[in-house]
């Protein structure tokens, strides 16, 4: 995908030797008109905006608009009607998004350790972003599913499902992917340590507890304090499955 | 200034933010962790690039092995992965940087490698708050350049 990138961007450059700016300009705006409905953005079917507001849009002349409109007609993505304006076709696929995140799989305790580590880092991250970024109502389904820790089919996935709603709460689509692709290994991690913790009273409180302190950090916007509280959590959740004990248990 | 909207700005955006992240922590981890081949190695690439400087070339093949040789030496094998799996977003990223920049190329070269040496001085001197906040401000950096993408 990067060396067809690097050859489109190469043949742009050719172009613009060999035939002046204003081919070479519409080749760009060609590109950057596909790319947005490749992606969904202008989808099946919808009215591109007018030659007018192209032309403001991509800060480019009428000229070099319709011969980019022109190029997408021909590759058969855009229709254009008579005095109605250019459309979408109707059966464009969009490409897929993001590339998923892969992650290696938990062979070893050493690999649990490292995985524990990367989990502090990753997740104490996404804690921030949540606090500066979050919107009102990705804060209320956060305190839902913290609420709904207890009723879930079981507490580790409970636990997960928060864990999972703080990466969506970051707005940061690669937290949430990162989330959603550690899964597995989250819930390996969670199904032992609340396992081990059953027989332990005051277990689950304390996990509601750091939970809160995670939640209300986000709440009030301080991405510090987010951050702090996601990693305290998480070692403290590490040290009891490593070696059973924390000092100062709690926060 | 053509407006460019592709190559997905917003993602690329995310993409910056969320290496700032996680990669800040992989250099804080690679201050702690790393050996003296890591460190070798992580030199070997810097002095790459100030060759491929000097003769006014992009260097990213170089540019993401130093952002790959400081997650490895982190020795956790997560923060490799990760970078693994974006590669091709990274590229893409590092591509339009510098083909849609104002600055020349070897200006913009000559600025990375100099923040590339501080993430390695951080992380020769085992300072994992300073290789974190060195990373973070590499990336940082490159993030703000992207600025100049105008969203459509």
């Amino acid at each position: 995908m990067f060396e067809q990138m690097r050859g489109k961007l190469l043949a742009i450059q050719e172009e613009s030797r060999a035939a002046g700016a204003h081919q070479s300009l519409s080749s760009v705006v060609y590109n950057e008109m596909r790319a947005l409905i490749m992606q969904g953005k202008w989808t099946p079917s919808s009215r591109l905006p007018s030659e007018a507001e192209l032309c403001k849009q991509f800060n480019v002349s009428r000229p070099v608009v319709r011969q980019a409109l022109a190029a997408l007609r021909d590759d058969g993505l855009v229709l254009s009607r008579q005095g109605s304006g250019s459309f979408v076709q109707p059966g464009v696929v969009p490409a897929a998004s993001e590339p998923q995140v892969q992650f290696p799989p938990l062979t070893s305790v050493a690999d649990l350790e490292s995985f524990l580590n990367f989990r502090e880092g990753i997740e104490g991250e996404a804690a921030a972003i949540a606090a500066r970024r979050h919107t009102e109502a990705q804060l209320q389904t956060l305190r839902e599913v913290a609420a709904r820790l207890g009723a879930s089919a079981s507490l580790a996935e409970g636990d997960y499902e928060f864990h999972r709603a703080v990466a969506a709460a970051s707005g940061n689509p690669f937290y949430l992917n990162s989330l959603e692709s550690l899964r597995s290994h989250i819930m390996f991690g969670l199904g032992i340590t609340w396992t081990f913790g059953a027989g332990q009273g005051d277990f689950q409180r304390t996990v509601e507890a750091h939970h809160g302190a995670i939640v209300d950090a986000i709440a009030v916007r301080d991405a510090d304090a987010a951050r702090d509280a996601m990693r305290r959590h998480l070692q403290w959740a590490r040290a009891k499955l490593m070696t059973g004990q924390f000092p100062g248990d709690g926060l | 200034m053509i407006a460019i909207s592709s190559f997905d700005v917003q993602s690329g955006k995310s993409c910056f933010e969320f290496r700032m992240g996680i990669e800040g922590e992989a250099a804080a981890a690679a201050a702690r962790k790393r050996s003296a081949a890591d460190l070798v190695t992580l030199r070997d690439i810097i002095g790459q690039m100030e060759e491929l400087q000097h003769n006014g070339q992009p260097g990213l093949n170089e540019d993401f092995a130093f952002h790959l040789g400081v997650a490895r030496a982190s020795h956790n094998d997560y923060y490799v992965s990760v970078l693994q799996s974006l590669k091709a977003t990274i590229f893409e990223g590092m591509l339009y940087a510098r083909t849609t920049s104002g600055l020349k190329t070897v200006e913009k070269v000559a600025a990375i490698n100099e923040q590339h040496r501080l993430v390695l001085d951080a992380i020769v001197e085992q300072d994992a708050d300073a290789a974190r906040a060195a990373m973070r401000g590499h990336l940082l950096r490159c993030r703000i350049s992207t600025n100049h993408w105008h969203l459509a």
